[in-house]
């Protein structure tokens, strides 16, 4: 395979990534571009095409927004679903269930500082029954707060 | 703002201005603003496709299939009425803003 037919099979590849209808449009013509192009001329080729592809994609064009997928709009029961249409979309659901139950699970987060107050809480007192065995040292103590 | 009503980009411009010496293809436009801009413009596929895309879409530019002598169809691009208009609006707004810029701005003979 000479140079040439390579660099071209590659081009092709690349014009692949072209929105459908564009590469419907052009796609023929760009490679025909291509292949009358000189040797020096091929960085620039695949350089200009690949920032295009991107702008494409990014900003659309006239020629994606007129042409409508024909496939885009099929009811249910019109056509039967293919299994490599139906898995990545049950992977991706199955993806989106075990998030939210997750995030489901693990929300609120655990408060450190709460945990912390809960552990110092004393049951208080009733002033009502002094201890009398410290002499009445919760009494005296609740006082000095209360001063305070 | 319409469509026809903005200004070019560079591509564009270059494009019309290709189209406007003769009806050409793909890759003769290419040619064309390589010679026209003495080669210091190099108009790659993927932006020439995007902009006659859009040149279309807004009809400053027609298309025409020809069959060439050993019976292959080639698609050949025109410059519409409508782009006409539009290149000629183009050139006097930068006829303009050049008058503007030596007003303000002094060149030598050598033009730096």
């Amino acid at each position: 395979m000479s140079m040439q037919r390579g660099l071209l099979l590659a081009y092709g590849f690349l014009l692949q990534l072209y929105p459908q209808a564009f590469r419907r449009r052009f796609g023929e013509e760009m490679l025909e571009v291509a292949e009358a192009a000189e040797p020096g001329e091929w960085p620039l080729i695949f350089g200009d095409t690949s920032v295009a592809i991107l702008r494409c994609w990014w900003e659309g064009s006239p020629s994606t927004a007129a042409v409508v997928d024909p496939d885009a709009y099929l009811a249910i029961g019109e056509t039967r679903p293919s299994a490599s249409r139906l898995l990545p979309g049950l992977a991706i659901s199955i993806a989106i269930i075990v998030g939210m139950v997750y995030s489901g699970y693990r929300w609120p987060p655990p408060c450190q500082r709460s945990r912390t107050v809960l552990t110092r809480i004393v049951e208080p007192i009733p002033p009502s029954t002094p201890d009398r065995r410290q002499g009445g040292a919760h009494e005296r103590a609740h006082k000095a707060v209360e001063s305070k | 703002m319409k469509v026809k009503d903005r200004p070019l980009s560079t591509a564009a411009l270059h494009i019309l201005l290709a189209l406007a010496e003769s009806n050409l293809h793909g890759y003769g436009i290419m040619l064309s603003v390589k010679r026209q801009s003495e080669g210091t413009f190099k108009l790659g596929p993927g932006t020439l496709y995007a902009n006659l895309d859009r040149l279309l879409a807004a009809g400053l530019v027609g298309e025409t299939e020809r069959r060439m002598k050993d019976g292959e169809k080639r698609r050949e691009y025109h410059l519409t009425s409508g782009g006409e208009q539009a290149l000629r609006a183009e050139v006097r707004r930068l006829q303009q803003f050049v008058d503007t810029a030596r007003g303000l701005v002094q060149l030598d003979e050598r033009g730096t």
